[in-house]
């Protein structure tokens, strides 16, 4: 009992501590945290998993092999449905996109174009996906802060090729991931609602292994999970080469 | 010879389960169904196609897969013409079937070499960055089956080298087997033909060719392709040669001879070499992708026709004269924010036309946009074609293909579509006047 109001005294001066230090950190301080923790990882490989789930109930169902070094280069492989299993999906960069089509026994370039198109059905966008790197497309102002979170405001910088209006992002302080995200399209409408609903300790950094992304316009949802996520087992640069993406490994 | 193929497609699906103990074989395809009905007239029907492909492939070790492709079909219409026809055991004359090996091959990674995959078996050469139309894709036959499928070849044994340095990626092709294109059904003619090089009127003639294949040696048979690629400031770059021959037969020597009162015409044609130098670029400005290839073909030895005349003396046409006539297609492509797919193309130079007077001018594109979260595919596809542009109020032809294709469920496409041809004058593909369509396709994957 006696070590209770020590304790609760030992946080109440903790938090005041570092509380006016939190407040005093600007929107894009804190967006280079939270692109620190998503981008912490020197590489990934994890199954993704994705449910399609319309407004009646119907789902639909894709999964992709993934793998991922540093913040830009990604191989994706996907392997259901069947009508497009083993097509490949290579990003070197914005600019370096490569699609592999086994049918057509080809590589064929991607522009970048296609970032506004939504990743094979889903609710998120090429671009949605690829978005780890909020600072290069937008800034972000405080504009709500509890203890618990700090709610962003991201708005596009001046010739920023983006799809969104703004963006209002809800970061947990406990780990900087972004616990919800809101997207609002050209016009100024709330779009879609990103929910980053699971996130997990995997090795020494925190992973959404889970979130979802609804529509609120076209009433329809995405849930993405990743499992058998492993960090920092060495990916060769070799693995994001049209040769690997050529050869199906 | 199907029998043949049905023991190699066997040989194929054995080797899968025997790798299996040491392998996960996995086994996939299509189910496909392709039924066409004539727009216009007494709506004929003109295409019945059910399709089994079968798709089999397997990781052996980490460092050598194989993979093979075996179409199973029931493709025609009956055909019988006498009663007994219906009683033979196989039924092909009532329901014509066929099974076709598409592609059987082994991969090795890392082959002798960290550097170095190697492919060899039945496959498909896919070489350019352009879209369906590929001047520089010559290593494969060309299949008119499908006479608006532009783009298909027939795959081939060939034996593949891939070598990666830095880089740079060479590439050495050697197909030891020459293998003629498939000509399209009649009514959908591409291009010249045998008739158009005899004097008068052709339609009048009874008409016989034959075919001087290559002798099957590998001086005289085999196809080589060499080809280096890499990427310069964001541009994907590629340029190739290939020592190949043209796979449409040119006519050189025609006997004409009176029986009765018609007149006969027994033609042999061959197969001429060429050296096709190639060159592509793929890349992207402002965002949108952007592609050209050029080829430049040179006949090894000018082709000449000698057309005999019953009566003494003979005349001579050049079919194809010794000189560098070169095919190019340029094109783009982007989508905007509300999702419109637009893909751009010309092309000098279509495939089956040869010879620098012989190449005409196409301009093709095509208008996508998905909705319902890709339950729903709205297509519109034109082609115009015109021998040269100044000629375009006088030759055209122009072709509209739209489609709506619906995907209800995950691995299942529904296409309801067609095509409409208008010709005026005459072009290449004039023939296709007339052909109008409507098709219905399913296809279900596993």
């Amino acid at each position: 009992m006696r070590g209770k109001p020590a304790l609760s005294l030992s946080l109440l001066l903790l938090a005041a501590a570092t509380l006016p230090l939190a407040a005093q950190e600007s929107g894009d301080e804190i967006l280079a945290k939270v692109q620190a923790t998503l981008n912490a990882p020197r590489d990934r490989m994890a199954v993704m998993s994705m449910e399609l789930i319309d407004k009646s109930g119907n789902v639909k169902r894709r999964t992709v092999q993934m793998y991922q070094k540093g913040d830009e280069k990604r191989l994706i492989r996907f392997l259901e449905p069947a009508d497009v299993k083993d097509v490949g999906f290579l990003v070197l960069s914005e600019e370096e996109m490569w699609l592999y089509m086994p049918a057509f026994h080809k590589i064929r370039r991607i522009a970048s174009h296609t970032k506004h198109e939504n990743f094979m059905g889903t609710d998120f966008t090429y671009d949605d996906l690829a978005q780890t790197k909020y600072s290069d497309h937008y800034s972000a102002q405080v504009i709500r802060q509890d203890g618990a979170s700090v709610t962003l405001l991201l708005t596009p910088k001046p010739q920023a090729d983006v799809n969104y209006s703004k963006l209002i992002m809800t970061v947990d302080k406990s780990n900087w991931v972004p616990q919800r995200v809101e997207l609002y399209d050209k016009a100024g409408t709330l779009k879609k609602i990103l929910i980053n609903s699971k996130v997990e300790r995997v090795g020494p950094y925190w992973t959404v292994t889970q979130m979802s992304m609804e529509d609120v316009q076209d009433k329809h949802k995405t849930v993405l999970t990743l499992r058998e996520v492993k960090h920092d087992t060495g990916l060769d640069d070799e693995l994001f080469s049209k040769r690997s993406l050529m050869r199906g490994s | 010879m199907r029998l043949a193929r049905f023991a190699v497609w066997l040989a194929v699906v054995a080797l899968g389960f025997q790798a299996s103990a040491q392998a996960q074989v996995e086994l996939n395809g299509q189910v496909r169904m392709d039924y066409r009905v004539r727009a216009r007239g007494d709506h004929r029907l003109t295409w019945n196609e059910n399709r089994l492909d079968l798709k089999v492939s397997a990781r052996l070790s980490p460092k050598a897969a194989f993979f093979g492709e075996t179409w199973i079909r029931s493709f025609g219409f009956p055909r019988a013409m006498q009663l007994e026809q219906l009683q033979e055991r196989d039924r092909r004359a009532v329901q014509p079937w066929a099974i076709d090996l598409r592609e059987a091959y082994l991969d090795l990674f890392g082959f002798l070499w960290s550097k170095l995959d190697v492919r060899i078996g039945k496959q498909r050469i896919a070489w350019g960055t352009a879209d369906k139309i590929n001047p520089t894709d010559n290593l494969n036959p060309k299949d008119f089956e499908d006479p608006l499928d532009f783009g298909r070849k027939l795959p081939v044994n060939a034996l593949r080298m891939f070598a990666y340095l830095g880089g740079w990626t060479l590439e050495l092709d050697y197909v030891p087997t020459f293998t003629p294109a498939v000509l399209p059904p009649p009514g959908w003619e591409i291009g010249e033909t045998v008739r158009d090089w005899l004097p008068g009127d052709p339609h009048r003639y009874k008409l016989t060719c034959n075919l001087q294949l290559p002798p099957a040696t590998l001086a005289k048979s085999a196809n080589l392709g060499a080809k280096v690629s890499t990427t310069i400031a964001g541009y994907d770059l590629s340029a190739s040669y290939a020592y190949v021959r043209e796979d449409i037969p040119l006519p050189t020597r025609a006997e004409l001879d009176l029986e009765g009162n018609t007149l006969a015409v027994t033609a042999e044609l061959e197969f001429p070499r060429l050296h096709v130098l190639g060159a592509d670029v793929a890349g992207q400005l402002l965002g949108v992708g952007l592609w050209a290839e050029v080829a430049a073909f040179r006949p090894e030895s000018a082709v000449t026709l000698t057309i005999v005349p019953p009566l003494p003396g003979y005349q001579r046409h050049a079919v194809l004269p010794r000189r560098t006539y070169t095919k190019y297609a340029v094109g783009g492509d982007y989508t905007w924010r509300n999702g419109i797919y637009l893909n751009a193309q010309y092309v000098h130079g279509f495939y089956g036309e040869r010879g620098k007077d012989g190449l005409q001018e196409y301009l093709l594109w095509a208008v996508e946009k998905k909705l319902l979260h890709e339950t729903l595919k709205l297509r519109l596809g034109s082609l115009v074609q015109t021998p040269r542009i100044r000629d375009y109020s006088r030759h055209r032809t122009w072709i509209l293909l739209p489609e709506l294709g619906y995907y209800p469920v995950d691995n299942v496409e529904l296409v309801l579509g067609g095509y409409a041809i208008g010709s005026r004058g005459r072009t290449t593909l004039s023939s296709f006047e007339g052909n109008d369509e409507v098709f219905v396709k399913m296809q279900v994957s596993f």
